[in-house]
């Protein structure tokens, strides 16, 4: 079965390495086909990483609502949560061309200063819940759509399969052992590599299949943990939702809530931020 | 198989399955063929994966006629991966993924 994930940083670079190794190799260095793909790879990151951008202001903004629940803080509310407008459209128009939220969602929390502080500072709860849960509720059927999950989150077993291909045609060259791999995964054997082992891996294809695959898994490793991430990052946004409807039927707030959400999409949002934001 | 108008995330999984099998049967041409000269194949592996990757960063448009050319797709698809263990010789491998291009290449114009 093909799956999607986003691969990191890291892995970014090593695979623009492996493709500039292969391209050599064959012959084929300045191929415009790898051009085109490791661009299109390239901006497919770049949008996961504008996703999590937004994830992040989505977090400063929900630590402003417990600003404001505490303290009135009806501008630091405003503040962050232009910044959440900003980044969301930003990321939405990366996935839907131009795609905008309407401005009318965005609609500022309008600031009390009244003598019944309390009754104003819930209304004005109540006011930035309904503008956050809108915002939500428009992001979430673009992120829970699998075509929109499929432009977003890059193909694993095209993109670390050239990795691997880099590695593999390396071997076959005889410049390379496999020494390093053996031992780490025979350590947790206890076992350790020969002077022989290369000779005899160079000379049995099932022994080259099974690291090749140990190989695999572990460039898939990370890219699962992604993939998670991203699915998290979309269960998250959904579970909101009636929290605020709950808050908007009249619920207090709960701060403990606020903190816990705020540091759920804060964590989030540093695991998929894995290439340059824009 | 594909039945019903395909999805833009069924037609790009096609085409990722396309691209994969372009270098899976590099890798099996590199095994059974040792030093050899590859180029062309790694030339049509490369131009699966652009393809595939530009369809990434595109949307479907609605031509009904994207169902025939994905099952098409697909079948050369299969017919690569079931060659895998057999097929050695490089001039038929060459031809093999001169035809699974032409098919991505064809998938590929229902995205704009």
């Amino acid at each position: 079965m093909e799956q999607n994930a986003t691969i990191s940083s890291t892995e970014l670079v090593t695979l623009r390495k492996a493709v500039a190794f292969n391209d050599g190799f064959n012959g084929q260095i300045d191929n415009q086909d790898s051009k085109t793909f490791l661009k299109n790879v390239d901006a497919a990151q770049s949008k996961i990483s504008q996703y999590a951008k937004m994830l992040d202001s989505l977090a400063s903004t929900y630590s402003a609502l417990g600003d404001l629940a505490s303290y009135d803080a009806v501008g630091s509310f405003n503040t962050s949560f232009a910044t959440f407008y900003k980044d969301s459209n930003k990321f939405l128009q990366s996935v839907k061309t131009g795609y905008q939220i309407p401005q009318e969602t965005a609609s500022a929390v309008q600031a009390g200063g009244g003598i019944v502080i309390g009754l104003i500072q819930a209304h004005e709860i109540k006011d930035a819940s309904r503008t956050i849960r809108v915002m939500l509720q428009t992001i979430i059927p673009i992120m829970d759509d699998p075509n929109t999950e499929t432009l977003l989150l890059l193909n694993k077993e095209v993109t670390t399969g050239m990795i691997d291909q880099a590695a593999v045609t390396l071997f076959s060259c005889g410049v390379y052992s496999y020494g390093p791999l053996l031992d780490d995964l025979g350590a947790a054997f206890n076992l350790k590599s020969n002077s022989q082992s290369d000779a005899v891996v160079a000379k049995n294809a099932n022994l080259q299949r099974g690291l090749r695959n140990v190989q695999i898994e572990l460039a898939n490793e990370q890219s699962d943990q992604m993939k998670a991430s991203y699915d998290k990052s979309v269960a998250a946004l959904k579970a909101l939702v009636p929290l605020h409807e709950s808050l908007e039927n009249g619920a207090p707030l709960n701060l403990d809530t606020v903190l816990a959400v705020t540091s759920e999409l804060q964590t989030i949002a540093t695991k998929l931020q894995t290439t340059k934001g824009e | 198989m594909a039945n019903a108008k395909p999805t833009t995330a069924d037609l790009v999984a096609s085409l990722a399955a396309a691209a994969d099998a372009a270098r899976q049967a590099y890798m099996a041409a590199l095994a059974a063929n040792p030093g050899a000269d590859l180029s062309k194949l790694y030339k049509d592996e490369m131009a699966a994966a652009a393809i595939w990757s530009d369809a990434e960063d595109k949307a479907l448009n609605a031509d009904p006629a994207v169902t025939a050319a994905q099952t098409a797709l697909d079948s050369a698809t299969k017919d690569i991966k079931n060659k895998l263990g057999t097929l050695k010789d490089i001039a038929q491998w060459t031809k093999v993924l001169d035809g699974l291009v032409n098919l991505a290449t064809s998938v590929s114009k229902f995205f704009v």
